[in-house]
């Protein structure tokens, strides 16, 4: 109860004075020859919610994935510009990738847990990132299984494979793998496009959660999802950062005809 | 042109709303003109009428209501869209309320029809003029969304106040003269007071419209409160209410600030009661008179601050500020409980004027 508290309060608080944690100047990507992103400039503010929406192929996922270097894997996918995250240069070639998934974690729109147990899928990525005890990998494990409102449901059958657990279930048990590594940002690309109301109700309660220690990244296609959870709403449109602001704002009263007509269903 | 939606349903929801709050608009119009006409006229099928057409309105309030709720319920509208359902479900209160008063009109004509009438309809045909105007401009402005009329329409509804003023003395001296037309004239003193208050719904509407519009709320409470340097307090008898504050005034509020306190029937001297208790706060005001409005320098005074409810609300020119603060009269307190009464009245004065001087200070 008081944590909710505290999390209606941060919401009427000023937010402009939150520093920005991710910072995204003339930043441009391509696929090949695609130019997927165009000059992209945003300042992603610290411990806040910040929603993706647009409609499909305007790049939404496509910056989140650079956020964690994801896009290294596919094939003649290039970015220039700047993406910092507090501070560190992202796309130089000396980022470490592998520390820097854990600084930033990301949850998908299909929950992927490894074919191993509930336990070990947390405490796999804990013994391969920190130096700790086995008493420690434990308590960790079971640290994020409660943040993530896994704990009740899943501290009787730790053994048991990840794949027992229902889709909804499994979506949170890949938020507690993120949240055990202790990450900065945390980025979730449509976490919950395959769940029923009920499971993303919790993922949802969850995010307003995660904004205490995270900063959250998401992108939805679910505009009522996106009023929801955000502080910050982001407007992209074929490649572009159409507009960028409050949520309250921009679901309001938003300054831009594309941003307007995008939120109130006039596509054609 | 602006482009509709994708879902041609929601289109049509949003559309019908539309045209049902412009019917209900031009409905409520009419029965403006139906009920001021049976008024003018003596016209008693038209007011029966207008208590008829009342059925009408309060189903639309009803329905379009409902349709604002589904229509939330269903498509969750967002940006304009839900500005506009916001606007719409506000501004049909309003309407369903001026159409109330219509009706009110029409029963008071329907007694008046009784009584002899009396001569006395001069400023009222303009007053009633500017309201309709004021409610055509609205819904105008619905139609169109071209809020540039929005400043026609307050500049109305001050003419309609200053109207409002200037027939409520008229009235009040033909009852002086004559006791006997005490009976039409309250009638019409309602009446009258119907058109005052439809045009402050009109207002309402008019800043819905706005917000539609512009995504912004109209501020209509506190007023930038700079370049205020004198301030009136009025009460009608200027004894005892008017005077503690201007006493209180003149200590809480900064040297420079002209006070003055005045009354329109002011009375032989400051009531004893008032004298005792502002001494006892080592104010004193025993050597003050009671001071008629044109005894104040009017062009000195920015903010007009009437502490009853039967003072006249005056217009004056150049007051960048009216308030009213409405007090109970202390001095009609039985005697054993004057003292207390008295002091009871002094304390929330000067509160209110310690919050004044902040609010004051505050804006420099």
């Amino acid at each position: 109860m008081k944590s909710l508290q505290t999390s209606m309060e941060n919401n009427s608080v000023i937010r402009e004075k939150n520093p920005s944690a991710i910072h995204i100047s003339q930043f441009d990507a391509w696929y090949d020859r695609y130019h997927a992103l165009k000059n992209i400039n945003i300042d992603i503010p610290e411990k806040q919610v910040t929603a993706f929406i647009g409609p499909s192929g305007c790049g939404k996922s496509t910056l989140l994935r650079w956020m964690n270097r994801i896009n290294d894997s596919i094939f003649k996918a290039r970015a220039e510009g700047t993406l910092t995250i507090h501070g560190q240069d992202i796309l130089s070639t000396k980022t470490d990738v592998v520390a820097l998934r854990r600084r930033v974690g990301i949850v998908f729109q299909k929950p992927n847990p490894f074919p191993k147990s509930i336990f070990e899928n947390i405490a796999f990525g804990i013994r391969m990132h920190l130096n700790v005890s086995k008493k420690e990998v434990g308590d960790i494990v079971e640290w994020s299984l409660y943040k993530a409102g896994l704990w009740d449901e899943v501290k009787d059958r730790l053994k048991e494979s990840a794949l027992s657990l229902s889709g909804g279930q499994q979506q949170r048990l890949c938020i507690a793998r993120a949240m055990a590594l202790a990450p900065e940002v945390l980025l979730m690309d449509e976490p919950c496009s395959a769940l029923d109301p009920i499971a993303t109700a919790k993922i949802e309660d969850l995010i307003h959660q995660l904004r205490e220690r995270y900063t959250v990244v998401i992108v939805t296609h679910n505009m009522q999802q996106a009023t929801r959870v955000s502080d910050y709403t982001a407007f992209m449109y074929l490649g572009e950062m159409i507009e960028f602001g409050t949520s309250d704002q921009m679901f309001m009263s938003p300054n831009d005809q594309r941003t307007e007509d995008y939120i109130t269903g006039k596509f054609g | 042109m602006t482009k509709i939606h994708t879902d041609r349903m929601y289109e049509a929801e949003l559309k019908h709303i539309c045209d049902r709050f412009a019917a209900m608009g031009k409905k409520v119009e009419g029965m403006i003109e139906l009920s001021t006409h049976s008024f003018f006229s003596n016209d008693l099928e038209a007011a029966y009428n207008v208590i008829r057409q009342d059925n009408d309105v309060d189903r639309d309030d009803i329905e379009i209501n409902t349709l604002c709720v589904n229509v939330i319920a269903r498509r969750q509208p967002l940006g304009p869209d839900l500005r506009l359902v916001m606007a719409i479900q506000k501004s049909v209160t309003d309407l369903e309320r001026i159409a109330d008063l219509c009706v009110s009109t029409a029963e008071r004509t329907i007694e008046l029809g009784q009584h002899a009438p009396i001569h006395f309809e001069t400023h009222l045909k303009p007053m009633t003029e500017s309201v309709i105007r004021m409610v055509h401009d609205a819904m105008t402005s619905f139609e169109t969304r071209d809020i540039t009329t929005s400043h026609r329409i307050h500049v109305q509804d001050r003419m309609v106040d200053a109207y409002y003023a200037q027939l409520f003395r008229q009235l009040l001296e033909l009852m002086r003269e004559d006791g006997k037309i005490v009976s039409q004239a309250t009638r019409i003193l309602s009446i009258m007071n119907n058109l005052e208050r439809m045009g402050d719904h009109v207002k309402n509407i008019s800043e819905k419209i706005a917000y539609l519009v512009t995504g912004t709320f109209a501020h209509h409470k506190t007023k930038p409160s700079q370049h205020i340097r004198g301030i009136l307090f009025l009460c009608v008898q200027n004894s005892a209410r008017s005077q503690m504050a201007e006493g209180l005034a003149r200590t809480l509020l900064p040297a420079s600030m002209n006070i003055f306190s005045a009354g329109s029937a002011p009375a032989g001297k400051v009531n004893p009661n008032a004298v005792v208790v502002m001494d006892e706060l080592g104010i004193d005001i025993s050597a003050n008179q009671p001071k008629r409005i044109t005894d104040v320098p009017l062009g000195k005074v920015d903010m007009v601050i009437t502490l009853c409810t039967e003072e006249v609300c005056v217009n004056l020119p150049g007051i960048i500020q009216k308030r009213s603060w409405i007090l109970p009269d202390p001095a009609a307190a039985k005697e054993a409980d004057k003292h207390s009464a008295f002091i009871g009245i002094r304390d929330v004065i000067r509160e209110k004027i310690n919050g004044l001087a902040s609010e004051l200070a505050g804006s420099e």
